[in-house]
């Protein structure tokens, strides 16, 4: 007859050989993308597939946003909370919630974009300098071998900074973007990581945005569209059609357009050509049924997905959709 | 199925081939094409869009003539 409970409190303290722990954070990834079983239970596969989670078009669950590069780490973990009596031992009354505050040098027009994720609650991946990718899994039913999908840590995201530097203190000017976990416990007890010994920080790069406007007015169903970068320089948004429009062009096949109610109504392209006294693209839509359509009619011009792009040897874009009026 | 000529792209073979050469060559008039480029450029969207053509049994080749079915 046992005359405790000593053995029942905890369990087998003992630990493989070569087990990680969570080393130096060097690239935040944030988004909803999961992976199953099969995809993280090989290095190379799993690579593959994080990669591919980059290359998605906006508005796909599975795309990932890699952050950039941490050049510092604050660890802004809360304390845990005690308390004691008079005579009393000390009593941890709460754990405190993991946080951490990452300091990345990063240009004007990249901490715009990323001020997007600011104040918002998100799944977050964390590859580290061991190479290891850091994920939330759910347990599984016990005996069972847990096969479950992993997702990114579920945290509070703030980005701050990139404000004047003061010429004395290397730290000032930069961007410092917090992490703060939602849950102590998710955070420690179902952690788990995979080992991705050939992926390198430099891999996971975030896409660029591609805006298409009108350089100058439609002639009937003849349009002119330009594809540029707009950016935070007075008068210098970037071209792209000396590096990419002839190669764009090309993938006419992957262009579409759209009209009526909900964009549910296919408008024939008949041509994609360049135009290189605008350094556009002339996008000829089918005139008859583009004549049909009321005047004011609007038109979604879809271009080429990321994947798409990618294929064709453009990679690190993505363009969006521009709407058109008759 | 797109044809390229020369670099001007035309995406759907299948709505060219619901036209004469005539409107197609007038339709696509600004693209950068002579009005004989351009009726280059329909027949390859016909020949695309068409069956190929058998001789004793042996299929021939489709045209193509400096430029290319995608």
């Amino acid at each position: 007859m046992s005359t405790n409970y000593c053995a029942i409190q905890g369990g087998n303290t003992g630990t493989p050989s070569c087990v990680g722990k969570r080393k130096v954070p060097k690239k935040p990834v944030v988004g909803g993308r999961k992976f199953t079983y099969a995809e993280y239970s090989n290095s190379e596969t799993f690579q593959d597939a994080i990669i591919a989670s980059l290359n998605l078009s906006a508005g796909d669950p599975n795309k990932l946003f890699p952050f950039p590069e941490v050049l510092e780490v604050a660890n802004n973990t809360e304390a845990d909370t005690t308390g004691s009596l008079a005579l009393g031992p000390v009593v941890r009354l709460r754990k405190g919630r993991p946080s951490y505050t990452y300091t990345v040098d990063i240009d004007h027009y990249q901490f715009q974009k990323l001020l997007a994720f600011d104040n918002k609650v998100m799944p977050v991946y964390s590859f580290d300098d061991a190479s290891n990718w850091w994920a939330y899994r759910q347990t599984t039913t016990a005996n069972t071998p847990n096969t479950k999908d992993i997702s990114g840590e579920m945290a509070l995201i703030t980005v701050s900074g990139n404000g004047f530097e003061d010429g004395a203190n290397a730290a000032t000017g930069k961007c410092t973007i917090t992490f703060s976990y939602l849950s102590v416990d998710d955070f420690e007890k179902r952690s788990v990581y995979a080992m991705l010994p050939d992926m390198s920080s430099g891999d996971l790069v975030g896409l660029i945005d591609v805006m298409l406007s009108e350089p100058q007015a439609n002639a009937a169903n003849v349009y002119k569209i330009k594809m540029t970068i707009p950016g935070p320089i007075l008068g210098q948004d970037l071209d792209i059609y000396d590096d990419y429009a002839a190669a764009i062009a090309a993938l006419s096949a992957q262009w579409s357009a759209k009209t009526g109610a909900n964009f549910a109504t296919s408008l024939t392209i008949t041509s994609i050509a360049v135009d290189a006294t605008l350094k556009a693209l002339t996008v000829t839509f089918d005139s008859t049924a583009y004549t049909a359509l009321a005047s004011g009619a609007l038109i979604k011009l879809i271009p080429p997905t990321v994947t798409q792009l990618v294929t064709a040897n453009i990679a690190g874009y993505e363009i969006g959709n521009i709407i058109l009026v008759k | 199925m797109h044809i390229n000529y020369n670099g001007k792209y035309f995406p759907n073979a299948t709505w060219a081939a619901t036209k004469s050469q005539a409107d197609f060559v007038e339709h696509e008039k600004h693209v950068g094409l002579t009005e004989a480029e351009l009726k280059e450029a329909y027949d390859l969207c016909i020949a695309a869009v068409a069956p190929a053509e058998t001789v004793a049994g042996t299929a021939k080749p489709r045209k193509q003539k400096d430029a290319e079915v995608v």
